[in-house]
């Protein structure tokens, strides 16, 4: 491990202890071959400042995710039509197929319906991202030393903002469909150790079992962190393994062997979006059933 | 928060991405999904209710038929009926006239009996007084050359009572 130019910028301001993920040919061997893209970091680098805000190479990526869903939906938006074209039927397809595999999880075609827009979003937005960093070359557009493009979801902070959202939207959408003092019931048992003293007489155990409900209660809260960190870096580690992985496959040999890593990477790219989204999708209906014992 | 470090995690581009979420989310939403939904929608509603329309219309169909077929049958009878009602009258019709002709032919034949039984017997009554007065004046005639008188009366009248 060596600290590399990246972090020698004046402006940057990451700490030092960062450490650079190396692959392929060893780094001491000269500067140039560190930029044609045989080595990555673990974090986005910074292309420009504006201001104090510092815009790295994936949030760069997740712009141009972001302009490509625009125009798809434009696009949708002025080609649906009554009697579906081609394209139309396509986008038909995936989205009653999408509603369907919903179907599976929420049981039901209404609640369904009702969370599509969201979950849809998520997937989309980490399908393009993710393939958008798949896009041979797109790792080796550099300017001042750094690589322009990076998949957006290969960085920590896309995914993690990501979870966040889906967590603390599943929790809202708890609140909306249980209502406030059920949803808080779920965390903080409050009715469990209310109810010992009105049912102590018809069943004693209940001494035994309520306080353990209560815990069980605070645990919950672990859970709802812990489903932020694993659907972060779940994400981020298998995108970032992708890239890491084609990177050194290229470092061996640049033709043809890379390819069938590629197709891989497509699915994984595929199959993240979707264990996203259907994470998503449960954490939201998980939120929405009543908890009562 | 020192893992947060190493993977450069800053609120600033969490946020950003955000940002940039949000706005898939909200385009996604506005643009694509909610016309798209609006239009299976409609498109299915519409589906369902022209089979339904179909399914209504063959129904009416098969009604339509089974009452024309009724009405038909009904028809029929009907006609039969008037057919037979028909007949029955005009065999009675028939009667009535060949029953009244008789009579009437019978009425006329029974007059031209009496009349022709008057005239006869008015005939025989003529004839009788003429051939009784032609036979006294025939007798007298004789008798009054030839026989006595006595015996002439006594005869004339016998004759005559016999003639009666």
């Amino acid at each position: 491990m060596s600290t590399d130019n990246h972090n020698s910028e004046p402006t940057h301001s990451e700490p030092e202890v960062l450490h650079d993920v190396e692959i392929g040919e060893n780094q001491h061997a000269s500067e140039e071959h560190a930029e044609e893209g045989h080595e990555l970091t673990l974090y986005a680098e910074p292309i420009v400042h504006i201001g104090n805000f510092p815009v790295t190479n994936s949030l760069l990526t997740s712009w141009v995710a972001v302009f490509l869903i625009i125009l798809l939906s434009l696009a949708i938006r002025k080609k649906t039509k009554r009697i579906p074209s081609i394209f139309q039927s396509i986008i038909e397809l995936v989205v009653e197929g999408a509603l369907n595999m919903m179907d599976l999880v929420t049981n039901d075609r209404s609640r369904s319906k009702k969370l599509f827009p969201i979950i849809f979003a998520v997937f989309i937005f980490i399908l393009v991202n993710n393939w958008l960093g798949l896009i041979p070359g797109i790792g080796s557009i550099s300017f001042n030393g750094h690589h322009i493009f990076r998949g957006g979801t290969a960085d920590l902070n896309t995914t993690l903002a990501l979870s966040l959202f889906a967590v603390i939207a599943a929790n809202i959408f708890g609140v909306m469909v249980v209502g406030g003092w059920n949803y808080f019931n779920k965390f903080i048992n409050i009715k469990a150790i209310l109810a010992i003293p009105k049912k102590i007489k018809k069943e004693p155990t209940i001494v035994l079992i309520n306080p353990i409900s209560f815990f069980v209660g605070l645990i919950e809260v672990i859970s709802e962190v812990a489903k932020i960190a694993s659907l972060s870096f779940r994400l981020f580690g298998n995108v970032f393994a992708g890239e890491v992985l084609l990177a050194s496959i290229s470092a061996i040999l640049a033709f043809g062997l890379p390819l069938p890593f590629m197709f891989l990477e497509v699915i994984v790219g595929l199959i993240q979006a979707l264990i996203f989204a259907i994470l998503t999708l449960v954490y939201f209906t998980i939120a929405a059933t009543a908890h009562d014992h | 928060m020192e893992i947060l470090e190493l993977f450069g995690v800053d609120w600033r581009l969490m946020i950003a991405q955000l940002v940039n979420f949000v706005i898939v989310l909200l385009v996604l939403w506005k643009f694509a999904i909610k016309p798209l939904m609006k239009t299976m929608e409609s498109r299915n509603a519409e589906i369902s209710k022209g089979l339904d329309d179909a399914k209504a219309a063959a129904d009416k169909i098969e009604e339509v038929e089974h009452d024309v077929k009724i009405k038909l049958q009904e028809t029929k009878a009907e006609a039969i009926e008037i057919l037979e009602q028909a007949k029955k009258q005009s065999e009675s019709n028939h009667q009535d006239s060949l029953e009244q002709t008789k009579n009437e032919v019978a009425e006329v034949v029974k007059k031209a009996k009496e009349q022709i039984a008057a005239e006869k017997k008015d005939l025989v009554n003529g004839a009788k007084t003429e051939i009784a007065g032609l036979l006294t004046k025939a007798l007298q005639q004789i008798l009054s050359e030839g026989l006595s008188k006595d015996i002439d009366q006594k005869y004339i009248e016998k004759t005559l009572k016999e003639l009666k």
